[in-house]
């Protein structure tokens, strides 16, 4: 079973309700037709982007708007003995100060990311603010209110608070480890065949430990929360991926029913995952506003986001490959362990070495340490990534043991079947992929020793990895209106992060219905449109043309019973195309949307579509592909790394709107490039603090970091999928950090299995 | 940030006037604001001095330039004197933050930027700087951006300043005007090694005011500044190097280096200097001077690198000096 | 003797006259007090650039910058900018190579490209420049550090600079 469909089917089942299964082999027609799908458009949203036009969160001003500005607890765990908020309500234009003594009482929730039921988008399950207990370093323990933000700001560091310190766990150790009962979206344990017999008659073994530090998302849009209270009505202003989460978790913490909740999140400034669950202070902005009696705003400061969001958590990875002489892998063996809190939250850093290699013998085995930490939070591949730097970097070592070219090892070991389930897959491209990229790059041309290729003082090499990501299909629904101009407006409760989806599904729609793109209006980040589920995972696109997909049809059923006096009547669904701005049969007898509806004497239409999962991709594996091809240069002196050139070729199914996928997929490497040599969050374990809370000191990639990125897509329709499409946000980033550190070793000949790879590693000391 | 008064200075006797001990000048505010704004910094007073007429670059007679204190970063890396006769001054200013704060950053407010030590920033953590007798949380802690020079048991941060190690190199002079009237304090004297009192990190007396730099006539020769950090652009020194070098007939005639990245101050490694003057240029004797550049270091737990990094950069920086000459 | 402070400020070619605490940052000024929420902060740091707007046409961290002491000064921001001669071919291009993904580092990268392209008209060098003495060539290097300081997380660089790239060749 797909693993993805099964994460978030459990979280369905938790709720009562089964997703809907499209039928068994229905194949999406638009999936091979060419058309606005397929076609390079331009981000629709891009006047009013360019412009300054759009509204992000902390753009909106309510009238009689108050600022707020949380105070983080100074301990890692413990209890608030005191809270003095004498001197910060004395401070000009103070408004209220909030603690867990006056705080109104807000129901905890399950934690999103567990998956475990219920659905809310709450990151974490503990109390915060109304207990005494202090969980994290710099978790909220006040919130102060005021006139204007430099007020707030400066009368949260007068607030002062005692505690009772108790000893907390701040370190990732072995002692401590345990297997969670589930990993994200995999087992936590699995074994196939036998990899003790499979290392013992292994021609060639490679062993390592590689880490991953503790990174943040670091979107360029800080969390904020504009709430309004009106009467029994909340209304949210929130940087939420996931609008209708946010919008069940307010609900449930406040005691409202769903119809009074209200969260707008059309744009968000980047997201990356770090949106996906609500933080704390989503709520707290809630609670003071009630407390306040108007409108509040919380804008985290940079340094906030540190303290008051969640990171990937760190990882280590021990590897052993085994392969035969003939450079067939025998076993592979991914022992990993990560972190976590009280909400068991166990990113799965094995995801790769269940499904990147035909291996008769496998042993992935996922544990956690649960850490006096904020909740860890999804980002960009969660698991994958981190896990994917230990794979694919002991493939490389594997390459070089065997003298066999990376690719072609690659290539040796493409299996045909998923090598954990045995399940056949939808799709699977890698192959193209790997020739793709290989012949972009000119691969073939590399040098075959390390530390080969010198320019001056800089030590040229190229390496390459692979990278696969989960694909799958999420909840949601649209509400589809034709009006009698013709026009049609789809209102979805998804948000635009970047990705393009409002383009993208722009481009669906359009050919979907037969509509010309500027006849169609999707609009997003209502959470009262409808139950939609996409949190992230890379599945807006599908997920949304599926949703479309079955609005589509329940237009068709709505308009053919609208179409007693036209050509059409007396017609079956089945039998109609919708095309050329109207419902034709195959023999062209039809008529437009605008005279169904004249006609009718209808001034619109409304009908609501719902996301189905495919049958097929719940039996079968149903994944993306990528493979990186980069080059770097070293100094030889120095140890400074540059990339120079980069190629990647991926397999994400057809590719909706190639503009913004091109895009996506280099901005996911190019986090990835910042994951390889720069990014790491200093956690001091004596204290629980973060250290280099800043943009400043938390380095992420500058223009001067990045090359021009070539990006080429296999681009074949995956015949199980809507639209034949897979979801690639992700992507981008799985299999970069090897890619970057197999190509320092082909440039210097050092192997560096610790991210990142700063100057110091290099060396050579 | 903490309410403060303002006030715009309308001379610079005014605003020495008003200068009290609660006081700070604000010129370009890149780094007092951040600092205000975090409340490691926390006047009660703020003299306005952005429109004091100290902006302008002037040549001095016999040669030397003079750098007004309020000469944004920019405009200084941009004049065609600076870029002709002071390379490596040009240079070490391009490299430094991003061309807005370069926009903003003055001649005298990067002599006063005070360091980037997280501990320092942090109100949470114990730093000597920022209250005396604390104790240092970077001693044990994260301490790979420190110092492996001229730091102390008290404090092991480093100078910031791309800049300050360029003039450390030219032997520029800063200009003060005091209560007392005018001074000149050479740039090499112009900061403090921390000691047991981190916290007073130049000579400046109480309300005294940078109102220029001077740079003495132009020496020939090559210098450059070379600057390693961890990503391309946009961050602050692991380590950096300001040097130059006069070779006639295959002797080395003059040299200069200076460190950034690697102690409390720009750092004038006179050692390696006087190792260098008479020697002849060569592998050899510029081998040498690296090693005695980074004599006595005293590497912290996770900043061992930084010895090895400046060894090889000033062994470089050398050799590539001495290429052009 | 705290308290507010007047300015008298020219925004994209409006006057306003101000009564400020000196705390509030030009980028809050703008966003705040103007109702200008084009320009973003991303961090209030000094460290990520998405708060760049021009200052007497010198392109500016406004949130490290106090707006008390922008006085008489000319802001121009990126709600500006598409009546700009430069700005709006900025603009356009920006659109034509994808120079952008969640669009919130946009306004700064924007405003930020057309001081830039005044300051390499005017023949200032960057660090990339080999010689100093020279003007330098917009090549593809020098527009990547010459624009260091604007960070973008979605990773839009390589259509930023495509985008520079045609308004400069223009």
């Amino acid at each position: 079973m797909n693993v993805i469909a099964r994460g978030f089917s459990l979280a369905t089942r938790a709720m009562g309700k089964v997703a809907r299964l499209l039928p068994d082999g229905r194949h999406d027609p638009l999936s091979t037709r060419p058309g606005e799908i397929g076609r390079d458009v331009d981000r629709l949203d891009g006047p009013a982007k360019v412009s300054g036009g759009i509204r992000y969160t902390a753009d909106h001003a309510p009238a009689r708007l108050a600022y707020a500005v949380p105070v983080p607890s100074a301990v890692a765990k413990g209890r608030i003995t005191a809270v003095d908020s004498s001197r910060a309500l004395a401070a000009p234009g103070v408004v209220l100060v909030m603690t867990h003594e006056n705080a109104p009482p807000m129901r905890p929730t399950g934690a999103y990311a567990t998956l475990k039921g219920p659905v809310a988008a709450a990151a974490m399950s503990l109390p915060i603010m109304n207990t005494d207990r202090v969980f994290w370093h710099g978790q909220p323990v006040a919130v102060v209110v005021a006139e204007t933000q430099e007020q707030a700001e400066h009368a949260a560091r007068l607030v002062k608070v005692e505690y009772a310190p108790e000893p907390a766990r701040l370190s990732m150790t072995d002692e401590a480890a345990y297997t969670p009962a589930h990993s994200v979206l995999e087992e936590s344990k699995t074994v196939v065949g036998d990899v003790r017999a499979g290392l013992a008659g292994a021609a060639v073994t490679v062993r390592g430990v590689y880490t991953t530090p503790l990174e943040y998302h670091n979107a360029l849009e800080p969390h904020a929360t504009v709430a309004a209270w009106d009467g029994g009505d909340l209304t949210v202003h929130d940087t939420a991926q996931y609008p209708y989460g946010v919008k069940e978790m307010l609900a449930k913490k406040f005691g409202l029913p769903l119809s009074r909740v209200h969260v707008r999140a059309p744009y968000i400034g980047g997201g990356f995952g770090g949106k996906t669950p609500a933080w704390p202070h989503v709520a707290l902005t809630v609670a003071a506003a009630a407390l306040a009696g108007r409108p509040v705003k919380l804008a985290l400061s940079r340094t906030h986001t540190f303290h008051m969001t969640g990171g990937r958590a760190p990882t280590r990875s021990s590897i052993a490959l085994g392969a035969d002489e003939r450079g067939r892998l025998t076993a592979i063996v991914h022992d990993a362990l990560s972190t976590c809190t009280t909400d068991e939250f166990a990113e799965a850093a094995i995801a790769s070495s269940r499904h990147l290699y035909a291996c008769p013998n496998i042993a992935a085995h996922q544990r956690v340490v649960r850490v006096d930490r904020i909740q860890n939070a999804f980002f960009r591949g969660p698991g994958v990534t981190p896990g994917s730097f230990a794979l694919e970097s002991a493939m490389d070592e594997l390459a070089w043991e065997l003298g066999l070219d990376p690719l072609d090892l690659r290539l040796r070991n493409e299996p045909g079947r998923d090598p954990v389930s045995g399940h056949r897959f939808t799709s699977r491209h890698l192959r193209e992929a790997y020739a793709l990229g290989a012949e972009a790059f000119r691969w073939s041309e590399r040098a075959p020793a390390p530390r080969a290729t010198r320019d001056g003082h800089w030590l040229v090499g190229q390496g390459m990895a692979a990278a696969v990501n989960p694909d799958t299909v999420l909840i949601a629904a649209v509400k589809l209106r034709l009006s009698a101009d013709g026009t049609v407006t789809i209102h979805s409760s998804t948000n635009e992060l970047g990705a393009g989806t409002s383009t993208a599904q722009t481009q669906a729609a359009a050919q979907r219905l037969g509509v010309p793109m500027h006849k169609i209006r999707f609009l997003h980040g209502d959470s009262d449109v409808a139950k939609t589920r996409i949190p992230g995972a890379s599945a807006a696109t599908t997920t949304l043309a599926s949703a479309i997909w079955s609005a589509r049809d329940e237009l068709v059923r709505e308009l053919l019973k609208l179409a007693e006096e036209t050509p059409l009547a007396g017609r079956r669904v089945e039998e109609v195309e919708t095309r050329d701005e109207g419902l034709f049969t195959r023999d062209g007898r039809g008529a437009t949307y605008r005279r169904i509806l004249e006609q009718a004497g209808r001034d619109h239409v409304e009908v609501t579509g719902k996301s189905a999962l495919p049958y097929q991709t719940i039996k079968r594996a149903t994944s993306t592909y990528g493979a990186h091809f980069a080059e770097v240069r070293v100094d030889a002196d120095t140890g400074e790394v540059r990339v120079s050139r980069w190629v990647g070729a991926f397999d994400g199914g057809r590719i909706v709107s190639p503009k913004q996928a091109v895009s996506q997929m280099r901005g996911g490497i190019i986090q990835g490039i910042g994951m390889a040599l720069m990014e790491e969050t200093l956690f001091d374990e004596r204290s629980g603090r973060i250290v280099n809370a800043s943009l400043a000191e938390y380095h992420i990639p500058t223009h001067a970091d990045v090359p021009d990125i070539e990006v080429r897509f296999v681009d074949l329709p995956d015949p199980q999928t809507p639209l034949g499409a897979k979801g690639i946000g992700e992507l981008g980033i799985v299999g970069v950090a090897a890619a970057i550190a197999n190509a320092i070793y082909h440039a210097t000949g050092t192997r560096v299995r610790d991210l990142p790879i700063t100057p110091d590693k290099l060396l050579q000391i | 940030m903490r309410e403060f008064a303002y006030v715009r200075a309308a001379d610079v006797s005014g605003a020495v006037r008003l200068a009290g001990p609660r006081a700070r000048y604000l010129a370009g505010a890149t780094n007092l604001f951040d600092l205000m704004r975090e409340e490691v910094e926390t006047p009660e007073l703020v003299v306005d001095i952005s429109r004091l007429p100290l902006s302008a670059v002037e040549d001095l007679p016999g040669g030397g330039l003079r750098l007004g204190a309020l000469a944004r970063n920019s405009q200084v890396a941009a004049d065609d004197r600076v870029r002709r006769r002071y390379p490596v001054l040009a240079r070490a200013l391009l490299k430094g933050a991003s061309p807005q704060l370069r926009n903003r950053a003055t001649v005298g407010g990067n002599l006063l930027q005070r360091t980037r030590c997280r501990y320092f920033y942090d109100l949470g953590a114990p730093c000597n700087k920022r209250v005396p007798g604390a104790g240092c949380a970077a001693l044990d802690g994260f301490n790979r951006a420190h110092a492996v020079l001229g730091a102390s048991r008290s404090c092991v941060a480093v100078h910031p300043s791309d800049m300050c190690v360029a003039l450390a190199a030219l032997d520029a002079t800063v200009n003060l005007t005091g209560r007392d009237g005018e001074r000149s304090v050479p740039i090499t004297d112009f900061h403090r090694l921390p000691g047991e009192t981190p916290h007073q990190e130049t000579v400046l007396r109480e309300g005294e005011l940078v109102t220029s730099v001077d740079l003495p006539p132009e020496q020939p020769g090559h210098g450059d500044y070379v600057k390693v950090r961890d990503r391309a652009s946009y961050a602050f020194a692991l380590v950096s190097v300001a040097a130059s070098l006069r070779v006639e007939n295959g002797r080395i005639t003059r040299a200069r280096v200076a460190l950034g990245g690697v102690a409390p101050k720009p750092w004038r490694a006179y050692a390696a200097e006087q190792l260098l003057a008479g020697a002849a240029a060569g592998e050899a004797a510029f081998g040498r001077a690296a090693e005695e550049a980074v004599a006595g270091a005293t590497p912290l737990e996770q900043n061992a690198f930084k010895v090895e990094l400046a060894r090889r950069l000033v062994r470089r920086t050398l050799i590539e000096l001495a290429g052009r000459s | 003797m705290t308290g507010h402070i007047p300015l008298h400020l020219h925004v994209n070619g409006q006057a306003h006259d101000l009564s400020l605490d000196p705390r509030v940052s030009l980028l809050d000024c703008l966003r705040e007090h103007l109702n200008l929420t084009g320009t973003k902060k991303g961090c209030d740091q000094g460290a990520c650039g998405a708060c760049t707007v021009l200052a007497d046409g010198e392109r500016i961290n406004s949130c490290l910058t106090p707006a008390v002491q922008c006085d008489g000064m000319e802001i121009v921001t990126v709600e500006a900018m598409a009546g700009h001669e430069l700005g709006g071919k900025v603009q356009e291009a920006f659109q034509a190579h994808d120079g952008f993904q969640c669009g919130y580092c946009t306004s700064g990268q924007i405003c930020s490209i057309v001081a830039m392209l005044a300051e390499h008209h005017d023949g200032r060098p960057s660090a990339e420049t080999r010689d100093l003495t020279a003007p330098a060539a917009l090549t593809d290097a020098e527009i990547r550090e010459r624009m260091a300081g604007n960070l973008c997380r979605c990773g839009a660089y390589n259509g930023i600079v495509a985008a520079v790239r045609e308004v400069a060749g223009a």
